[in-house]
């Protein structure tokens, strides 16, 4: 064995892994505030540019449920309240989900809580401090995000309203981590944890959607985490009501963790299945079919998911686009307005799908590592199994599910349509789902680079290019960045389908990228130690 | 396609080093395993076993030196050499995921060679229920696994690294009559443990590692035979038991009432001649354990 073993401490690996993401996401949060403060004020320099941008986002509806309720965006506050509250809670919420399911149920998954289970600490004290973990890791997100929110913000933001503003950002992350912790009890890995987190997730944003959306159904909006969010205003009518149930229900949940964590055996989730599971061989005969099948279940979830997502927008779109072709102010619409209506609705708020391809491509690269990490990886490649093969064998099932995941939206985009009465065609829109595909690829090739080349900081880096990426993306524009840092995201590399029309020649240059990126990996991968640390 | 040098040793290593910084992992092993031999690898936590079998495997890549396994470079070449050999960790990882059955047709797909009939029998004497997934074995349960894995291919080299940590005495039994088996249809064990009584009980040849580093290897035989005799001279009560620390070979000398207690390298003569002398009335000597060889590498500064 290598001389360097981590010990098996939970409140210690838990630590060390999320506080070190909790401090890049807090730098990285704060500063958005800041910098959409001081953008908007770049961009928009005299009242009457800010009229027209309040007027043309404040009365789309489709926008409002999209990003959250829009108020005062006359006003430097009232945009970044809007601008930000829109974006970053999701980001929170799915680093939430990741490292509270990591923290939880991965370190068991791991067979590493096995060791404390078996001293004088019972399950529950465990999971305990697995929870006090997470808790350092929510303070020093706090302590980062108020931090650099202030010293960005100072000269745009007044200072209270920036102290609200941080709070109000960390509703997302501290309910979802208790979110997490309720979901690691209740699946039977922490995929099924993953996937029940993500589904809440999923239905927390359509209820914010719904509540902003639809008139008489406001109150759906508390039944949301990100319903709260919305409510805190903190930067225009500041509310600690919101603030004080989101304090709530993260105690709430995470001391029903605690008490679920003592009711269930180890390695097992209260809903995981009691029957005898069935053995299934036909996948199994090789690196590649084994890549399919571990693949298999989140993958499907992710696919259900995307198809939801797909449905809400097309059915939302008819309604939200009438007020849209004003409103390109800094979606980055095409101009002109010639293609106006749902296609150039669609084109914008695919960026949605685009950001759900990304994130399965780094939790692919993720989950790459994760074998590697497990040992999982040792048992194979002590087969006659190559690295290279091993590694295309996951790459190809990734960019499989990737394109899957792309043909899902597109048709559940277009039965949204069917729904909604304002029917587009099918072709489009799978063209439209597709379209972010070779983007997604980069990410995952990325994910390959990294495996190769910086294995431990797969996942954190993976997952770290996609938020960066996105919000690079979606405040970017606010600058007038030049188009060289632009294109570092890949998001910006995803023409706007079905608004335009598809760009053959990017979709093949990016794939390239993406190729070159796998490539680089693969050859240092070969030429590494394979580690468990 | 070349094959492999028919006489080729089953591992064969040159200069064999592996540094992680400036921490040396493994220190320019030279080892040699002729095919048909249980092997011992001996060493204790940290001492570099897994690290060997890691640069066996091609998991790791040697600092420096060449590794081979059953004539094919182990780094060059990896996938070919691993369609003869089988490995199970000390540290058993399986796809929790997976049922015992679904795992055992996973490896034996992809391993290429599986003898079904020796499968079952092996399920059978582990008394292992393959029905269950991999996440609700027992630690124990999982090292069955692994080790049904491994010896269902009848691979010319079986490395097993530790693989008894975890299992009952029962089921170590098994193990055992398994490697004998093996061993008896000419297939190579390399067997990495600390646990001293099942390398004595199983392997011909030894190796002992220490800090990275050969200290001692040969056969059981010849390792007893160069190290100390232990003997044990009786005297009668009110006799004077003779000083022998003088007394050439003689070493650790004890006096415990009546009885004289000591160790001897080389020849027995001197000390004989001299417990003859002093009218021992009963002497006993015995060759030393495994276990005392093997401290005795270690008592060493």
């Amino acid at each position: 064995m290598s001389p360097r073993r981590r010990l098996p401490e939970p409140a210690g690996v838990t630590r060390r892994r999320t506080v070190r993401s909790a401090l890049v996401l807090g730098l990285a949060g704060g500063a958005v505030v800041g910098l959409a403060a001081e953008g908007y004020v770049l961009a928009y320099p005299d009242p009457a540019d800010r009229a027209v941008v309040a007027a043309s986002i404040g009365g789309n509806p489709g926008l409002a449920a999209l990003f959250g309720t829009p108020r005062a965006l006359e006003t430097v506050a009232g945009f970044t309240e809007w601008r930000v509250l829109g974006v970053l809670p999701l980001v929170g919420a799915v680093w939430a989900l990741l490292a509270g399911t990591a923290a939880l149920r991965g370190e068991e998954d791991a067979g590493r809580w096995d060791v404390l289970l078996a001293g004088p600490r019972s399950r529950r004290a465990t999971t305990g401090w697995g929870l006090a973990g997470l808790g350092l890791s929510l303070l020093v997100l706090a302590v980062a995000t108020t931090v650099t929110a202030v010293g960005t913000g100072a000269r745009a933001l007044d200072l209270a309203g920036t102290l609200w503003t941080a709070a109000a950002l960390l509703v997302a992350p501290a309910v979802f981590l208790a979110v997490a912790a309720v979901c690691s009890q209740l699946g039977g890995t922490r995929g099924q944890a993953l996937q029940l987190g993500a589904a809440v997730l999923g239905a927390a944003y359509l209820l914010r959607v719904a509540g902003t959306a639809v008139d008489g159904l406001e109150w759906l909006g508390w039944l949301s985490p990100l319903g709260w969010v919305d409510r805190v205003a903190p930067l225009t009518e500041p509310d600690g009501l919101p603030l004080a149930v989101a304090g709530v229900a993260t105690v709430a949940l995470a001391g029903l963790a605690a008490l679920l964590a003592g009711r269930r055996d180890a390695g097992a989730g209260l809903l995981a299945g009691r029957r005898p599971p069935r053995s299934r061989t036909a996948l199994l005969s090789g690196s590649l079919g084994l890549a399919a099948r571990l693949a298999r279940g989140a993958g499907i979830g992710w696919l259900v998911g995307l198809a939801v997502v797909g449905v809400v927008l097309g059915l939302v779109a008819p309604t939200a686009s009438e007020a849209l072709a004003d409103s390109q102010l800094d979606l980055g619409l095409p101009s002109g307005g010639a293609t106006g209506g749902v296609p150039a609705f669609l084109g914008a708020v695919f960026l949605l799908v685009t950001l759900l391809l990304s994130l399965q491509a780094a939790g692919q690269a993720a989950a790459a590592r994760d074998e590697e990490e497990a040992g999982r990886l040792d048992t194979l490649l002590a087969l006659p199994v190559g690295r290279l093969r091993w590694l295309g064998g996951r790459l190809a099932v990734g960019a499989a599910l990737l394109a899957a995941g792309g043909v899902v939206a597109g048709v559940a985009a277009w039965a949204g349509t069917v729904l909604g009465d304002a029917e587009q065609p099918l072709g489009e829109l799978v063209a439209a789902g597709l379209t972010p595909v070779p983007a997604a690829l980069v990410v995952l090739g990325l994910g390959a680079l990294l495996l190769g080349v910086a294995p431990r900081w797969t996942s954190l880096a993976a997952y770290g290019y996609v938020a960066a990426a996105f919000l690079l993306e979606v405040l970017g524009g606010l600058f007038g960045l030049p188009e060289t840092v632009l294109g570092l995201s890949v998001f910006h590399q995803v023409p706007l389908v079905p608004a335009v029309d598809p760009e053959p020649a990017t979709a093949v240059a990016t794939a390239a990228v993406a190729a070159l990126l796998a490539g680089a990996g693969s050859l240092a991968l070969v030429r590494r130690d394979v580690s468990r640390d | 396609m070349r094959t492999p040098a028919a006489g080729a040793p089953a591992i064969r290593t040159e200069g064999l080093t592996k540094r992680y910084g400036t921490v040396v992992g493994l220190d320019a092993l030279d080892l040699q395993v002729q095919r048909g031999e249980v092997f011992g690898y001996l060493g204790p936590n940290g001492a570099g076993k897994t690290t060997t079998i890691r640069l066996l495997l091609g998991l790791l890549r040697p600092t420096a030196g060449r590794v081979e396994v059953l004539g094919v470079d182990a780094v060059a070449d990896p996938r070919r050499a691993h369609r003869r050999l089988a490995y199970v960790a000390g540290d058993v990882a399986l796809w929790p995921g997976l049922t015992g059955e679904e795992t055992l047709h996973l490896l034996g797909r992809v391993h290429g060679s599986l003898d079904r009939a020796y499968r079952d029998e092996l399920v059978e004497r582990f008394e292992l229920d393959p029905s269950r997934r991999v996440r609700a074995y027992s630690k124990g349960n999982r090292q069955k696994l692994a080790l049904i894995g491994a010896l269902m291919t009848r691979a010319d080299l079986l490395v097993l690294d530790e693989p008894t940590a975890g299992l009952d005495p029962l089921m170590e039994q098994v193990f055992r009559a398994c490697v004998r088996e093996a061993a008896e249809r000419g297939q190579t064990v390399f067997l990495s443990s600390h646990v001293l009584s099942e390398v004595e009980a199983l392997c011909g040849r030894v190796a002992i590692l220490r800090a990275g580093r050969l200290v001692s290897s040969g056969t059981l035989a010849e390792m007893r035979w160069d190290g100390a005799l232990a003997v044990e001279a009786s005297f009668d009560a009110g006799q004077a038991v003779p000083d022998v620390s003088a007394v050439p070979g003689v070493l650790d000398p004890v006096v415990d009432g009546a009885v004289l207690r000591c160790r001897v390298s080389g020849s027995v003569a001197p000390l004989l001649a001299a417990l003859a002398a002093a009218g021992a009335v009963r002497v006993a000597s015995r060759e030393p354990t495994l276990e005392e060889l093997f401290l005795a590498h270690y008592d060493q500064p």
